[in-house]
Formats: C-alpha cells, sequence, structure tokens
C-alpha cells in the first residue's frame, strides 16, 4: 500500500515534472523578464519595414533539424530549473523565484504548469523536498528525435526522461521514499511570436513508465 | 493554440489514429529493409530510422500521419489493448517459443502524438550471429578478375588459362559483444574456377587463384603446380555448333561458422558471389619444316 502510494506520487511528480506549462501572466510584454530561450546556434533574421524594429523569427516546425536545438535548448534549462524547483519546492510560491522563469519556458497557454506548481506546492506542504539519489541525476529529459510536422508553428519531439531521487523530510533529514523513473514520452512545442517554446507533453503511458532502484544509472543515457 | 496533445480521454479518437497507422506501417513494411535471419522462418518487419508512414488514401485529412521519429526506446512488455491491437494489426505476435524484447517510438499526427510499438528478437549468441551474418552477407563483394591472357584476349588451345580474384577478401572475423557475450563470425573464402567447355570440371584454387609468371618455370609447370587456378583448353571457339566463347566463371564461396564466448556456436549459409569470365579459343596450326616446328 505504502509502496503503491510512493509509486503513484513518483509517477504524478514525473509527470508533472514533464508535462508542465504556464506562462507568467504577463510576462510576455517585458523585456527585461523575457525567457532565457536564446537560440542555440542559428537564426533567422528579419527587418521590418521600420528601420528601427527588427523581429527575430526561429525556423519553422516543418523543418525538423532546424528546430531540434531550439527543443533541445528548452528541454536542458527545464532540467536545470525543474531540478532546482524539486529540491525547494516552497520556491514556486515565490514571484520572482525560479518558478518564473521555469515558466517563461512555456507557451502561455500550456496547460499542465497549474498542476506541476500545485504538486510542488503539495511537497512544500508536507515538509518535504527531493535531492538527487546516487546517480546524481535529479531531472534528465533526453531529446530522442524531432517528429514530423506540417505546421510551422507547432514542433513534435519524443523524449525519455529519467530521474533519480530520494524525497526526503526537511525538518529531519530522514529519507521518505527513493526511486528511479525512467519515462518515454512525446511532446509539443510551439512557435510563439517566432520564438519557440514548450507547449506540452504527453500524458505518461503506464507502459512506458518504468519504475527503477533508486541510484540506477540512466537508462536513457546508455540506450544512446 | 489548440492543444493538440493526445489526452488519454482521446480514446476513439486514438484507436482512429491506430487504425490509420496500421495500414501506413503495412504498406511502408512492404518497401522497408527486414531484418530476416537466415536461419530462422520469421522476419523482423521494423520501420527504419527516416522511414515515415505513406498516407492512407483512404484515411481522413485529421488521422493521416506525418511521421515517426524511428528512434525505438526498449520498454517493458506493454499491457492492454493499444500494444495487443497494434502487435495483431501490424507486425504480428511474436512467434511462439521466441524470446523478444519491445521498443517503442511516437508517431505526430494532425492532432497529436501516439505511440508505436514494435518487438524484436531478444539478444541470444545465436540471433546476434544471424544478425552478423545478415549484415556481412550484403558486404561480400562480387569477385573481380584478372587472368592471364587478359579477359577478352582469346586463349589458344592446350595453352593454359590463369585467374586471380583481386578483390580477395581473406579471412574475415567480425565480432559483436552486448547482453553478457561475445559472438565471433568467421568467414571464410574458397575460389573455383569453371573454364565452361564441354566436359570441363571445377577447379579447386587455393587462396585467390593464381597467374602467369614469365620468369618463372614452364607455362605447363605452373599450370600443374598443386592449387594453380589455371586450365588449359582442349576445344576451340567459333567453330560449327560451338559458341563464339565458353561461358566461363569465377565463384568464391565464404564459409561461415559462429562461436559466442557463452560457448555456443555452428555455422550459417555459405554465401557465393560468381562473375563470368568468357573466354574464346583459337587453335594453332603448327607445320612441321626439317624437323622443327615453324
Amino acid at each position: 500500500m505504502v509502496a503503491e502510494s510512493r509509486s503513484r506520487r513518483a509517477h504524478l511528480l514525473l509527470a508533472a515534472s514533464l508535462s508542465v506549462a504556464l506562462l507568467a501572466a504577463c510576462s510576455g510584454d517585458d523585456d527585461s523578464s523575457s525567457p532565457t530561450t536564446e537560440p542555440p546556434t542559428s537564426e533567422t533574421s528579419s527587418t521590418t519595414e521600420s528601420s528601427t524594429s527588427t523581429t527575430t523569427t526561429q525556423p519553422p516546425g516543418t523543418d525538423q533539424s532546424a528546430v531540434e536545438p531550439f527543443v533541445a535548448d528548452l528541454l536542458e534549462q527545464r532540467d536545470t530549473l525543474a531540478a532546482q524547483l524539486r529540491q525547494d519546492p516552497s520556491s514556486v510560491a515565490e514571484e520572482d523565484g525560479p518558478f518564473a522563469d521555469y515558466a517563461q519556458l512555456f507557451t502561455p497557454d500550456s496547460p499542465q504548469l497549474a498542476d506541476f506548481r500545485e504538486s510542488m506546492q503539495g511537497v512544500a506542504d508536507a515538509g518535504q523536498a527531493d535531492r538527487p539519489g546516487p546517480s546524481g541525476v535529479l531531472e534528465a529529459t533526453h531529446l530522442d528525435s524531432m517528429l514530423p510536422s506540417e505546421d510551422a508553428d507547432v514542433a513534435f519531439f519524443q523524449v525519455c526522461a529519467f530521474t533519480d531521487y530520494e524525497t526526503y523530510d526537511v525538518a529531519s533529514g530522514d529519507s521518505v521514499a527513493a526511486e528511479a523513473i525512467k519515462v518515454i514520452s512525446g511532446g509539443e512545442a510551439h512557435r510563439v511570436n517566432g520564438v519557440w517554446l514548450l507547449h506540452d507533453f504527453l500524458d505518461p503511458d503506464p507502459n512506458l513508465v518504468e519504475t527503477l532502484p533508486s541510484g540506477t544509472a540512466d537508462p536513457c543515457e546508455l540506450e544512446e | 493554440m489548440a492543444t493538440r496533445i493526445l489526452r488519454s480521454s482521446s480514446l476513439v479518437l486514438f484507436m482512429a489514429v491506430v487504425a490509420a497507422l496500421n495500414v501506413y506501417v503495412a504498406e511502408s513494411a512492404g518497401a522497408a529493409p527486414q531484418l530476416c535471419p537466415p536461419t530462422f522462418d520469421w522476419c523482423v518487419g521494423d520501420g527504419e530510422p527516416g522511414d515515415d508512414p505513406r498516407p492512407d488514401p483512404g484515411a481522413g485529412p485529421e488521422e493521416e500521419p506525418q511521421g515517426c521519429g524511428y528512434t525505438w526506446r526498449t520498454v517493458d512488455p506493454p499491457d492492454g489493448d493499444v500494444p495487443e491491437y497494434i502487435g495483431d494489426g501490424i507486425q504480428g505476435d511474436p512467434p511462439p517459443g521466441v524470446e523478444v524484447i519491445w521498443q517503442v517510438t511516437f508517431c505526430s499526427t494532425r492532432f497529436g502524438l501516439t505511440a508505436m510499438y514494435r518487438w524484436l528478437p531478444a539478444a541470444t549468441p545465436e540471433i546476434v550471429a544471424n544478425d552478423l551474418w545478415v549484415e556481412l552477407s550484403g558486404t561480400l563483394p562480387t569477385p573481380a578478375v584478372a587472368s592471364d591472357p587478359e579477359p577478352g584476349v582469346n586463349a589458344i588451345v592446350d595453352v593454359p588459362v590463369f585467374v586471380e580474384v583481386t578483390n580477395w577478401t581473406g579471412t574475415l572475423t567480425p565480432s559483436r559483444c552486448e547482453a553478457g557475450f561475445c559472438v565471433t563470425v568467421t568467414v571464410t573464402p574458397s575460389l573455383a574456377y569453371r573454364p565452361g567447355e564441354p566436359d570441363s570440371t571445377s577447379i579447386a584454387c587455393a587462396g585467390s587463384g593464381s597467374r602467369y609468371d614469365p620468369q618463372g618455370s614452364d607455362i605447363e609447370e605452373q599450370a600443374a603446380a598443386p592449387g594453380a587456378c589455371a586450365h588449359a583448353y582442349r576445344h576451340r571457339t567459333g567453330a560449327a555448333g560451338r559458341p563464339a566463347e565458353w561461358p566461363a566463371v569465377v565463384a568464391v564461396t565464404w564459409t561461415i561458422t559462429w562461436s559466442s564466448s557463452a560457448g555456443a556456436g555452428g555455422s550459417l549459409p555459405s554465401v557465393t558471389r560468381t562473375s563470368p569470365v568468357p573466354r574464346g579459343v583459337d587453335e594453332v596450326q603448327t607445320v612441321v619444316v626439317g624437323g622443327e616446328e615453324s
């Protein structure tokens, strides 16, 4: 019973951390808080009719190879921030905390950010937090491949995500649960105002969620 | 922008996608390379990376898959209706008694993503040996032949013709280690020269064959040496009822065996590649004058 509860919670946690999104309201027009989604390599720049205004448009979703580095960069940033939030879940309530940065990786209408925030808040309310398991990998989302898209503003992709974590009681430091989970899933990015943002992840298919002993090396990486 | 990700509540929609993908993969599987191990009576009908399922003319526009990533990830054996359905519809169930692993990849449609499963035979020494055979058999070359006289130049009755394979592979020993064991396949070539004239027999040549050495011993002696790849034609071509050239053939046969660090081993089907070396043959008349040939 306890094990089942832990497992379900772990699945929810990873699902939530995988299936996030909610662009911080009113962040879109604020240059000072613009997302840290600088394109990793190339961009296509075009100058508008006004000589003083330049817009940057990232490649279309129909060009899988061109979009791939942008999505990979978003996932890498997401991993970093998700790991940060899981280790300090109470920070989701901070207006200018890492959750704000996290949310800016996602589209304004991304459907699952609220779930993630709620999940983190629940962990915080329980006086708990996560820390990396023996493998040291708290969040690792591997971009397997981009998938074909016929929409210039939509990109699909496949990921293999892995977490090796220990949930502990913050006050006592006692371990509450420890396990590793591998999830294979799909995701979707949208190009908003010419910039790629994560939009959503598939609800994890139970067939594609594998619970592993804590300390397991990242199987996604080993398979590559 | 509307969310396009497929949700679990969209079961009916999902099944429509699967049905559509079913058709596409079945169609594309015919064009995609298949792994058909030589000592097994079944094939792995998988798509290859980069293969996109083709549109189904009968599918509605919303059901048309845009394609798959074909990054296959190994997963636990799936439960539930979806893999069972796909298993029945696309690849078929695994052969009875064959240990398999399951893999998944994702495909995009116009309204979301869906997972597609396949099975592959689990790695055993025999499976790995067969995989190596499949890879290797496609790389063994058709023999390139050099000869004396050169190809296209008529031979002379009773004067030996020598042949040699210039792209001789020698013995090959490819190996692969996985799942805790290593498999080594030993591929040993042998060369046969079939002159093609009536009553001639196949000549088993040593190594890659032989060429005439002008600095060496008498030509007949060279042709008679053990393992020499030579033949002296007895019949000229072009005479009444005879072809312009004898249909000579050079054949390289690779005998293939395998062994495993796990102790198992055996033989695999041999592979033969042939090259035609047709040969016209002239007859030289000699006239004896005063006791000497002229």
